[in-house]
């Protein structure tokens, strides 16, 4: 980067941080030149590669395409294949993926692709298993059965893609262990939801601390966003969905409130001031507004008011004003976090 | 952990065009003015634009819950619900007036978002007004028309990018729906699907992909763009689904070669233009998308057209969304009623072998080595 030198700058300036839509608009200004937009563009994102990028993404989607259309295939002859084939041929599979992550070694990229496949194909294997035999188990018990299979391999693997289809086999799990359960009294409103959030801050939370301590394979950055989203959805749907129908009822669902409601302070609070990660933190804001605003109707709602002419008129003005200091309050500290992180 | 940067600093940035003899002393005058004048207003983020949305939603929920309980406005008045949207619009254009005076802080953010709930309140009475016109029998086109007029009337001064996206998306998803769901047109709904996919092609294409461009009417763009996908799901669900109004199937094949042509036409724009179509690179990734077209797989040409456009214009979320059209499009696939699955396995087989051969071209040429465009 060169030297700052005499120029029209000046203190406050040197810092703004310009991205690609601030340069759209200069050079749609005709401030700038196509060749200085691309020029800054190549130092803020790495220069485009179209044959490197082109390449990758055929490789990849070229591959995903085939592999999809043999699905098709097999649904196409779904019916007269007989159960011994459909059986071997998708043991097959997982073999032929373990022996190429054994073959190409656990460093190489490949080998976290075969060990996902493998992965998957477990519960293909289970899911026809339970099909051509009727075993008569639940849809959470062969996720469990699907997770403690191959919980080794997701281990052994230390690959972020196999780690996250394990987590998702392992929420699928979750989600279908909820309804499977006896309902009665004490079934509470929002618990499925809030058994899928509290999971997915278990994982969030190995995640960080593994990343934390030096450990490479789940650090890419969507892993963080694949774990925090299904965890700030699943902890605001929990609450939101606990407050609704209490609003409708004489019974109170507390439980999945309060740890809804805490999982989302709690991940404002940590990727604000600790990992500080705009995106996370974005989304935590944007899941306690809607919580705050929803309890706010739930509070006139519970006094018999939900419908009243005032207090409509009133939670108008709420939600205007408690989403307007949302937004200011986040503009705020993304640009706080800017200037933390130079 | 390594974050890649999405952005520079302002003063790293006007030294680096300097050295390169890219701007002149008055150019960086004129720079430094803009980009304070932009950081002062406050480019709101992705995330901000979404929250703001949420909370408009919900305001305009509670206050025509309200405008309705109070009996203000009688709902079934036609008159009445279109006086007063002009209203409420007309107070959000004044409140969007007073924002450019106001401080960065709550009570800007305030006066923005009593904005965009009384642009939306204004919109859905005027829209709604429209519908309850006769009463009850619904004017289809009068929809749409009245869709664009509220659009048109407040594009220029809605403070909301997203608002900006979803008006004119609005206006084009009703316009799908008068042509794919009213008798308008006629036996020929087929045809009138492949005109309108033609402009939609031909206004993203103008607003996307110029640089020069003005970024206030990139999102009608994007609106174009979402509008073809919506276009490509349709007929990747079923060219004769049965519930379109005309009852006869809709051919795809002329949505198809336009689909392809604009991949190939995005890709010699993305290699720098005509003057790069004979390069050897450039004409195999035009073969290959045209060997894609043939094949009839519309979602992955779609996919692919966002991924390129995304890649060339380094805009992350258009390549998120490509992405994600890929599974979305075969697990759309998977339940489109008109052709077996063997028809779309052989589909699929055939565009990921097409696209296998591309990558054995390349790696035979050297050109995944090096840069190609």
């Amino acid at each position: 980067m060169a030297e700052q030198a005499a120029g029209p700058t000046t203190a406050g300036f040197d810092d703004l941080a310009v991205d690609r839509r601030a340069l759209d608009a200069l050079l749609a200004r005709g401030l700038i030149s196509t060749a200085a937009r691309d020029h800054a563009l190549g130092l803020i994102e790495p220069p485009r590669d179209w044959g490197l990028w082109a390449g990758r993404l055929i490789a990849v989607v070229g591959a995903a395409l085939v592999l999809a259309g043999i699905v098709y295939f097999f649904a196409f002859n779904w019916a007269a294949i007989p159960p011994l084939a459909k059986l071997g041929g998708i043991a097959l599979g997982i073999a032929a993926a373990i022996a190429t992550a054994a073959v190409l070694g656990l460093d190489h990229a490949a080998a976290g692709y075969a060990t996902s496949a493998a992965t998957v194909l477990v519960g293909v294997f289970l899911a026809v298993f339970g099909q051509i035999y009727q075993s008569g188990a639940d849809a959470w018990q062969l996720f469990a059965g699907w997770a403690g299979l191959t919980v080794v391999w997701a281990l052994v693997a230390a690959s972020s893609a196999t780690g996250a289809v394990w987590s998702a086999v392992v929420a699928g799990a979750r989600v279908l262990w909820g309804p499977a359960l006896p309902r009665g009294p004490g079934a509470a409103t929002g618990s499925e939801a809030m058994l899928v959030a509290v999971a997915s801050a278990a994982f969030l939370a190995i995640r960080e601390i593994l990343v934390g301590r030096g450990v490479g394979w789940p650090a890419a950055r969507w892993t963080r966003l694949y774990l925090a989203t299904p965890m700030l959805v699943a902890a605001a749907w929990a609450a939101i969905e606990a407050i609704v129908v209490s609003s409708f009822s004489a019974e109170g669902r507390h439980v999945p409130t309060v740890v809804g409601l805490a999982i989302v302070v709690g991940g404002l609070a940590v990727y604000r001031w600790v990992l500080r990660d705009g995106r996370v933190l974005a989304g935590a804001v944007v899941a306690l507004t809607m919580i705050v605003d929803i309890a706010f109707y739930n509070l006139l709602a519970r006094a018999g008011r939900a419908f009243e002419i005032q207090f409509l008129f009133l939670c108008g003005l709420v939600t205007l004003a408690l989403f307007a200091a949302a937004v200011a309050w986040l503009r705020a500290a993304t640009r706080a976090m800017e200037r933390e992180d130079g | 952990m390594a974050e890649r940067a999405t952005s520079i600093a302002a003063g790293a940035l006007v030294a680096e065009w300097r050295t390169a003899a890219l701007t002149t002393a008055p150019e960086e005058e004129a720079i430094v003015a803009f980009l304070r004048e932009r950081a002062a207003a406050g480019e709101p983020t992705l995330a901000v634009k979404i929250l703001s949305a949420v909370g408009t939603t919900f305001a305009t929920t509670f206050f025509l819950a309200f405008l309705g309980v109070s009996r203000l406005i009688d709902f079934t008045s036609p008159g009445n619900l279109v006086g007063w949207g002009i209203v409420a619009i007309a107070g959000g254009i004044v409140a969007s007036a007073t924002l450019r005076r106001m401080a960065v802080g709550v009570g800007r953010e305030l006066t923005a978002q009593a904005t965009f709930t009384a642009m939306a309140i204004g919109k859905v009475l005027i829209v709604a007004g429209v519908v309850t016109w006769g009463h009850g029998a619904i004017q289809w086109w009068t929809v749409t028309a009245a869709l664009a007029a509220v659009t048109v009337a407040t594009y220029p001064v809605s403070g909301s990018s997203l608002d900006r996206l979803l008006s004119p998306y609005a206006v084009i998803a009703s316009a799908l729906f008068d042509i794919l769901e009213t008798r308008v047109a006629g036996a020929a709904t087929g045809a009138t699907l492949t005109v309108f996919f033609v402009g939609l092609t031909a206004i993203a294409g103008g607003l996307l992909l110029p640089m020069r461009a003005p970024p206030v009417l990139r999102p009608i763009g994007l609106a174009a763009l979402a509008g073809m996908g919506t276009i490509v799901a349709v007929i990747a669900s079923g060219h004769d689904f049965g519930i379109w109004a005309g009852g006869a199937a809709i051919d795809p094949r002329g949505i198809e070669a336009v689909l392809t042509a604009a991949l190939a036409g995005l890709i010699v724009w993305a290699a720098g233009g005509p003057a790069a179509a004979r390069r050897e690179g450039v004409v195999a990734a035009v073969v290959g998308a045209i060997a894609l077209g043939f094949i009839g797989a519309p979602g992955i040409v779609y996919a692919l057209g966002l991924l390129v456009l995304g890649h060339a214009h380094h805009d992350r979320p258009l390549r998120v969304v490509g992405i994600l059209a890929l599974p979305a499009f075969v697990v759309l696939w998977y339940y489109g009623r008109d052709m077996t699955f063997l028809a779309k396995s052989a589909a699929l087989v055939g565009s990921g072998l097409v696209l296998l051969a591309a990558r054995g071209f390349m790696a035979w040429r050297g050109l995944d080595r090096r840069e190609a465009a």
